[in-house]
Order: structure tokens, then C-alpha cells, then sequence
């Protein structure tokens, strides 16, 4: 497997991994995480590493910094970091590799950044710990980085706190420390992964540029292909801890090899809704829907200011459609969908199945409330730990069908759990035991236990691996198809939104940017917001381009 | 499919937390000393021929095992053993009901108060820091001299005084709990705000809470001898573990047991209390089993 394939990389590799095997021993049994995996990388590449969930893509880039925690086990394999072996090498020989010859970023820049400390004294700390840099040394260098990595008006923003940045500054700031020890490797685990698209593009084209300019390596961790697509030199596919395949990336994605990676190039979600007819009847009509929140200062918390999250929208969901609501953070669509279902408070115009629900009592609300079901994002936030699955989905019932008997209520979980393709024999397990997937799963089973006409889907494949989503956008197609539902689908996620709906709806402050049938607004879309989010998106590519014939 | 087909496959959350927690040894052991401490502390005083202030001329502050008193006598010739068995009663009693009080009403106000948020949170627990602010010692000696003198007093007021933290702890969870989607989850089902706190705040919020409560116990008893030093809490001839222990440490050089004993058996009650806290708090969390 370890054939050279780059044709540009220097005979030497910088780092190789050679038959890296890693457990963790667990009280309950030895869990092999990495079985037998090599892959070397050349100075100047990038390298993607990609697989789904559970691949053990994060492990191995950890390992090579031996960031692992304990019951960890190297059992077999090496890693070299030039020709220096790093697995039990000893704590002050890694330190020195540490942030300093290797660097790595994180997913997360919301919490690998110290809420405390200003980010030029994070970022300084790197500088004076590895360079024996002075205070003041380091503070002029801060500044160049901050330069170097685009950061707007970087003077001002030096003493600037984590939480006074955006999510794609502070991902700027992560790669700024990363950079700041010049160093050879740079490992990111799935760095854009918390982003938004258009930001996406831009860290992905900063990081492209600096690797440019200092020539260093790129390890890439991510799980999404169309930014592998873009970026990445070669690829390298995992899964359950092995490596399926590698090669140069255009070979991989236009002639895959391996079954798995065929696998995960057509996972990307396909097909399209066909519009319902204009006569159906009508769902949901809002108008002029508007949601403040108010901003509270003092003592006494006097509202000071309206901050206006969704700013008069309206729209009309007739049965059996879709509106795929599209934004990104920020822009007010989990907001919206909140304030049609009455989750928060808003105002204006809202008829749902013919009656008026503006202003209506919470108890005057309650029978309509079957009528309208929610599925969440979050699969692991969205269950209550403490109760078993067939609680969960018995909850919905217990309100509003006070009189059913146990055992009736008890067919009825079972029912619901077997539409959704989960045996129904696992209703009396708690959520942890279950897997994002089906955590969804059951969650759409919660909703659909009570028959409902309307179903707000806010965001619920985004948490989820792209072959698991397309199992359950089929799902939520099939109980479309089955039970006449109408959707309203919030998503930031474009490919989803255009398989699953027939009427797309583009959000930004609040505001409608864009509205109109799925596949006019994809194909010619009219406003620059909705052109730069359709080409930050990343589209792989159909498979038809595709010569999936896996040797 | 019948019911009864997978009834055996899993029960509430309550039932097998109850399996759980008995499949826990230490906590088991714990559970059975901690039974035993109680039953003879409350039924062991009926088979003794003797008094609580009934006084032996000829043992007075003798070493245990002599004139078949074996926790010996305290300073005044009276049997340790039966004295630490009553004052067993008086600090277990303090303990179970003060700890309850400040259970019961600790947990519904934090929770009401965190899940309404806003203005009613905001008047509750300013009334909370309103009795923070109150000296203890003078709501005592006010419920005192209203009310006058009973042992009754002693757990309302302990009870009275220690909901307060348990309030607090309790708020704090609720709110990261109410803007959990399982939350909105329910109330998109259209359940009631009230059993939106029963069911999904409470049960979420309990791991902490009985931390807490393991750490309030030996506070309550702690402070109920504190209470009878002041001479605020029960009175001679009665005794508990802390006036005991008091008495016992005044005496530690000439009479050591009369400190051992009764710290022994409060060291002991605290000690399975700790363990019972642990195999509770694992029991009533799914993920760990």
C-alpha cells in the first residue's frame, strides 16, 4: 500500500505511519480503534483523512502528537516524524515536537480557546514557550500572524476576548497559533466542520495559501468529501480503523476502488420533490411573521433594545410540500420555525389548519400541538436520558390521549418505532444506547406517534454521517409519501434541501434573500447571497460522472 | 405483540435504578449497616433494664466492659451505650427529616424558579438571598421565643436554613436543562409546563442533587449539636452524637471512649450515607450501567 504517488512531493516523507495499530483497553474489553494503517506524508502536500464517524480518523491524527488519553495502547506500528520515532518517545522529546514542529487545529474554536485570556496572549504564550521569545517579541509577531491569517483590523483585535469574535475568526485565530512555530505538519481535525459554508471556503482558501507560502504539510481530517474534493492532494479512506484506500484525490473520486468509497462518493443525497399542486389544501399560512428579542441592560433589566431575529416573513405550506428553509447561522430560520409552532413568541398573522393560533392560550394551543410535531437537530440533546425510548414516545400520547389504555398506548409505540425501522423490542432502552442515526430515528417516531399533519425538521440530518442522513431524508420521504405530510425543512445544508423539497426559501438576518420552486433558485439563482452559498456548498458531482467499478 | 411480551425486558427508570443500585456491593453493605445502626438505635434502648439518666454510683467514667457496661460510663456513671443509642435517635431523626425538608422544598423552588425564569426567578431567589442574608442563630432564637422549646423547632429551622443551597444548585441545572431540545421537545408535544419539571428537569437534574445530599447529612448533624452546645437544641437528661462527641473531646485524655464511641457510630452512619450517595447517584444514571 504504500505506493509513492505524488509526483511532486521529495523523495523523503516527513511524517510515516507504518502499520499503526492502537486499542483502548476498556473495562469492558480491548476496543481496537486503528488496525493496521500506513500512509506517509510529503513536505508541501495535503493529505486528506476521511471516513465517517467511529473511523478512527481522529485517533490516528491524535496519535501522532501522542495526545491520547490513557488505557491507550500502541500495540504494533510506528510513527516517524523525520526518521524520529514519536510512539514512546519520551514527554520532553514530544513537547519539543508539539506546537512547535507539528501543530494541529481543532474542530471546535468555540472551546479550544481559553475564555479568559485575550488572544494575543494565547497566541503569544506559543511564542515565547517554544521561541524564547520575549513578551514584547512576541506581541509584534502576534501581530504579523494575525496579518498573515486575515484577520480584519488585527491591531484592534489583539486584546480582543474569544467570545467578541465570530466562529470563523476564532478558527482564524486557531490556525494563527498553529502557524505561529512555522512548523512542518499541520494537522487539522475537521476544522470547518463548526463553520458555516461561506466562511468554510474562506478558511479552507487561507489555509491553502499559507501552506503555499511555508511549504509545510497538511493532515486533514474531515468527513466532508466535497471539501476534499477542493483541497486535498490525496486522499487517504478509513473505516472501522482500517484504511480502504488512498491515492491522488481526482483518481479517488472519478475511479474509486474500494466498494466503501463508492460507498461514501453516493451518499451524497439525490433526487428531487416534484411541486404539489396549487390547489392542495392549506397547512400553514403566516404573514407577516416578526420575532424580537429584547435586549435587557441594568439592574432591574429594562429593555433597552429590540434585537429583530425574524423580521415579517411570510409563507404558505399547502399539504404534501416542502419548504426548505436555507441560512446560515444567524439568519434567523430555527427562529422562524420556532415562532410558527408557537415555541417562542412572535407576532403576526399565523393560520394553521384554518385557525387562527396568533395569540392563543397555551391551553387552547394543546390540541393543536398533535396536529404540529419537531424534530431537532441534536440527536444526543434531543431525547431525555433518563427515560426509556418508549417513554419518549409514549410522552406525546399520555397528553393527548389521557384515556388510552396501557396496552393500547403500548401497540401504538411499537407501531410508531416499526415505522421508522426500529425494533420494537428495544423500547425499553435508554437513548445513550443508540446511535445518532437511530437517536433520530426515534425522535421522528416521537412526532409521528401522534399523527401529525405538519412537521417542522429543524435541522435534522446535520449532526448526522452522509450515508446515515440519506437514510433518513429516505425516511422522511417514505412517511411523506404514506401519511401526506407537510414539512418545513430548515437546513444550512444545500444538498438536503434540494433533495427534499420542492420550495426553497433563502434566510439572512432575518430576512427573506430568496424564494421560489428547489430547482429554479439552484440553477439560476438570482441574488449574489444564494450564488456565493450554492458555490460555497462544495457539490461533488453526480455519480453518473462517476466510473464506479471497484477493482 | 402482547404487553406482556416485553414487560420483563425493562422496567421505570425507579425499578431499575433499585435492581442497579443493589447490584452495587458497597452500596448494599452500606444500605444493611446503616439499617442496622438505625433499628438498634430506635428499638435497642427496649431491652435495656436501665434508664437513660439512671446513674451507677460505683462506674462512674469507667472504661468499657466493666459492670457490664461495654461503651463504658460517661462522667456522671451513666451507660455510654444507651446514651449513643438515643442520641442515635435525635441525630438521625435530624438528619432524615432536615434533610428532607430542604429536599422537598430545595428541589420544587429551584426548579420552579429556573424553569419560569425571568421575573418570577428573579423575585425568588431574591427572597432566597433575602434568608441567606438572615443570621441563623437569631431565626433560631426568634422561632425560639415565639414557638418555645422542642426538639420539633430544631429540624423546621434546620430544614428551614438548608433548602436554601439546594435551591440554588438545583436553579443553576434547570437552566441549562430548559434549553435542552428534549425540553422543547416536550413542550412542542404539548405537555404541561408542571409536568415538563417533573418529568424531564428533575429526574435530569438528580445526580448533583444527591451529592448534595450526602454532603448536607453530617452538616444537619453537625449543626444540630452545635444547636444543643448553645444549649438551643435538646436537653439533658436527651443526648445526641454531637453533644456526645462534645462532651467526649472535653474528656479525651482521661476517658477516650467516651469520644470514640459516638464518633465511631457517626463516622460509620456517614460513611455508608457516602457510599449509598455514590450507588444512588450511579443507579439513577442510565448511562452507567
Amino acid at each position: 500500500m504504500n505506493v509513492h504517488t505524488s509526483a511532486t512531493a521529495p523523495a523523503l516523507p516527513i511524517l510515516t505511519i507504518d502499520d499503526l495499530h492502537i486499542d483502548f483497553a476498556l473495562h469492558t474489553g480491548t476496543v481496537q480503534a486503528v488496525r493496521g494503517i500506513s500512509f506517509e506524508l510529503y513536505k508541501g502536500e495535503t493529505l486528506a483523512l476521511v471516513g465517517e464517524s467511529g473511523s478512527g480518523k481522529s485517533i490516528t491524527a491524535q496519535s501522532i502528537l501522542q495526545l491520547l488519553p490513557e488505557p491507550v495502547r500502541y500495540t504494533q506500528g510506528s510513527i516517524q516524524y523525520q526518521q524520529q520515532e514519536l510512539i514512546g518517545a519520551s514527554t520532553t522529546a514530544i513537547r519539543k515536537v508539539r506546537g512547535d514542529r507539528i501543530a494541529m487545529i481543532f474542530q471546535e474554536p468555540m472551546t479550544s480557546l481559553n475564555p479568559l485570556q485575550s488572544i494575543e496572549h494565547q497566541v503569544a504564550e506559543v511564542l515565547i514557550e517554544h521561541k524564547g521569545m520575549t513578551r514584547r517579541q512576541a506581541a509584534a509577531r502576534v501581530l504579523e500572524l494575525f496579518q498573515l491569517v486575515e484577520i480584519p483590523d488585527p491591531k484592534r483585535r489583539l486584546k480582543a476576548y474569544p467570545h467578541e469574535l465570530s466562529g470563523g475568526q476564532r478558527q482564524r485565530v486557531m490556525i494563527a497559533m498553529a502557524l505561529a512555530c512555522e512548523p512542518d505538519i499541520l494537522i487539522a481535525d475537521e476544522p470547518t466542520t463548526a463553520l458555516d459554508v461561506t466562511i468554510q471556503a474562506q478558511v479552507m482558501a487561507l489555509l491553502k495559501g499559507l501552506q503555499h507560502k511555508f511549504g509545510m504539510a497538511i493532515l486533514f481530517i474531515t468527513h466532508d468529501l466535497g471539501v476534499v474534493h477542493q483541497f486535498a492532494d490525496r486522499v487517504c479512506v478509513m473505516r472501522k480503523g482500517q484504511l480502504v484506500e488512498q491515492g491522488i484525490t481526482e483518481a479517488v473520486f472519478s475511479q474509486p476502488q474500494h466498494p466503501y468509497t463508492c460507498e461514501l462518493l453516493d451518499s451524497e443525497p439525490s433526487g428531487n420533490k416534484p411541486p404539489v399542486s396549487q390547489d392542495a389544501p392549506v397547512i400553514l399560512d403566516a404573514k407577516q411573521v416578526q420575532v424580537e428579542f429584547p435586549i435587557r441592560a441594568g439592574f432591574l433589566g429594562r429593555v433597552v433594545n429590540q434585537f429583530r431575529a425574524v423580521d415579517g416573513i411570510s409563507l404558505t405550506l399547502r399539504q404534501g410540500q416542502t419548504v426548505g428553509i436555507v441560512g446560515e447561522s444567524g439568519s434567523g430560520k430555527s427562529t422562524l420555525g420556532k415562532a410558527l409552532l408557537k415555541l417562542l413568541d412572535g407576532h403576526g398573522d399565523i393560520h394553521f389548519d384554518g385557525i387562527q393560533i396568533d395569540g392563543l392560550e397555551p391551553l387552547a394551543m394543546r390540541p393543536l400541538r398533535r396536529k404540529m410535531q419537531v424534530v431537532f437537530q441534536d440527536p444526543f440533546g434531543s431525547l431525555s436520558p433518563r427515560m426509556t425510548i418508549g417513554e419518549i414516545i409514549a410522552e406525546g400520547l399520555k397528553v393527548h390521549e389521557p384515556l388510552m389504555r396501557p396496552d393500547q398506548r403500548d401497540e401504538a409505540v411499537c407501531a410508531a418505532l416499526e415505522e421508522v425501522a426500529i425494533s420494537p423490542a428495544s423500547r425499553n432502552r435508554y437513548p445513550h444506547e443508540f446511535s445518532g442515526g437511530q437517536r433520530q430515528r426515534i425522535a421522528i417516531a416521537r412526532a409521528m406517534v401522534l399523527k401529525p399533519k405538519f412537521l417542522l425538521l429543524d435541522e435534522p440530518t446535520s449532526a448526522l454521517d452522509r450515508s446515515v442522513q440519506v437514510r433518513v431524508i429516505e425516511l422522511l420521504r417514505e412517511l411523506q409519501d404514506k401519511h401526506k405530510l407537510t414539512y418545513l425543512f430548515i437546513s444550512h445544508d444545500l444538498a438536503v434541501v434540494r433533495a427534499l423539497s420542492d420550495h426553497v426559501m433563502v434566510m439572512r438576518t432575518g430576512e427573506v434573500v430568496e424564494q421560489g420552486p428547489t430547482e429554479e433558485i439552484f440553477n439560476c439563482p438570482q441574488q449574489a447571497y444564494t450564488r456565493e452559498l450554492i458555490a460555497a456548498a462544495c457539490p461533488l458531482g453526480s455519480s453518473a460522472e462517476r466510473a464506479c467499478n471497484p477493482a | 405483540m402482547s404487553n406482556a411480551t416485553f414487560a420483563a425486558q425493562g422496567d421505570s427508570l425507579m425499578k431499575d435504578a433499585l435492581r442497579r443500585l443493589f447490584l452495587n456491593r458497597a452500596t448494599l453493605v452500606s444500605t444493611l449497616l446503616l439499617s442496622v445502626m438505625a433499628i438498634s438505635c430506635f428499638f435497642g434502648p427496649l431491652f435495656f433494664s436501665i434508664e437513660l439518666d439512671d446513674v451507677s454510683w460505683e462506674f462512674m467514667g469507667t472504661p468499657p466492659g466493666e459492670g457490664g457496661h461495654w461503651f463504658g460510663t460517661d462522667t456522671n456513671g451513666r451507660d455510654l451505650l444507651l446514651r449513643s443509642l438515643y442520641g442515635g435517635q435525635i441525630s438521625l431523626t435530624v438528619a432524615l427529616i432536615a434533610t428532607l425538608v430542604s429536599l422537598v422544598i430545595g428541589v420544587s423552588y429551584g426548579a420552579i424558579s429556573g424553569y419560569m425564569g425571568g421575573r418570577v426567578d428573579n423575585l425568588m431567589m431574591r427572597f432566597v438571598d433575602i434568608l441567606y442574608s438572615m443570621p441563623f442563630m437569631f431565626l433560631v432564637i426568634l422561632m425560639m421565643v415565639v414557638f418555645g422549646r422542642s426538639i420539633l423547632l430544631i429540624y423546621i429551622a434546620i430544614g428551614a436554613v438548608e433548602w436554601l443551597d439546594m435551591a440554588r444548585i438545583v436553579r443553576g441545572q434547570t437552566l441549562t436543562l430548559k434549553r435542552k431540545e428534549f425540553v422543547e421537545a416536550a413542550h412542542a408535544l404539548g405537555v404541561s409546563d408542571r409536568q415538563i419539571i417533573l418529568r424531564h428537569i428533575i429526574p435530569n437534574a438528580l445526580g448533583p442533587v444527591i451529592v448534595y445530599v450526602t454532603l448536607t447529612v453530617p452538616k444537619v448533624i453537625l449543626l444540630e449539636s452545635f444547636l444543643s452546645f448553645l444549649g438551643l437544641g435538646v436537653q439533658e437528661p436527651m443526648t445526641s452524637w454531637g453533644v456526645l462527641i462534645s462532651e467526649g473531646t472535653a474528656n479525651m485524655e482521661g476517658a477516650p471512649w467516651q469520644l470514640f464511641f459516638p464518633a465511631a457510630m457517626l463516622a460509620i452512619t456517614l460513611f455508608c450515607l457516602n457510599f449509598i450517595g455514590d450507588g444512588l447517584r450511579d443507579a439513577l444514571d442510565p448511562k452507567s450501567r
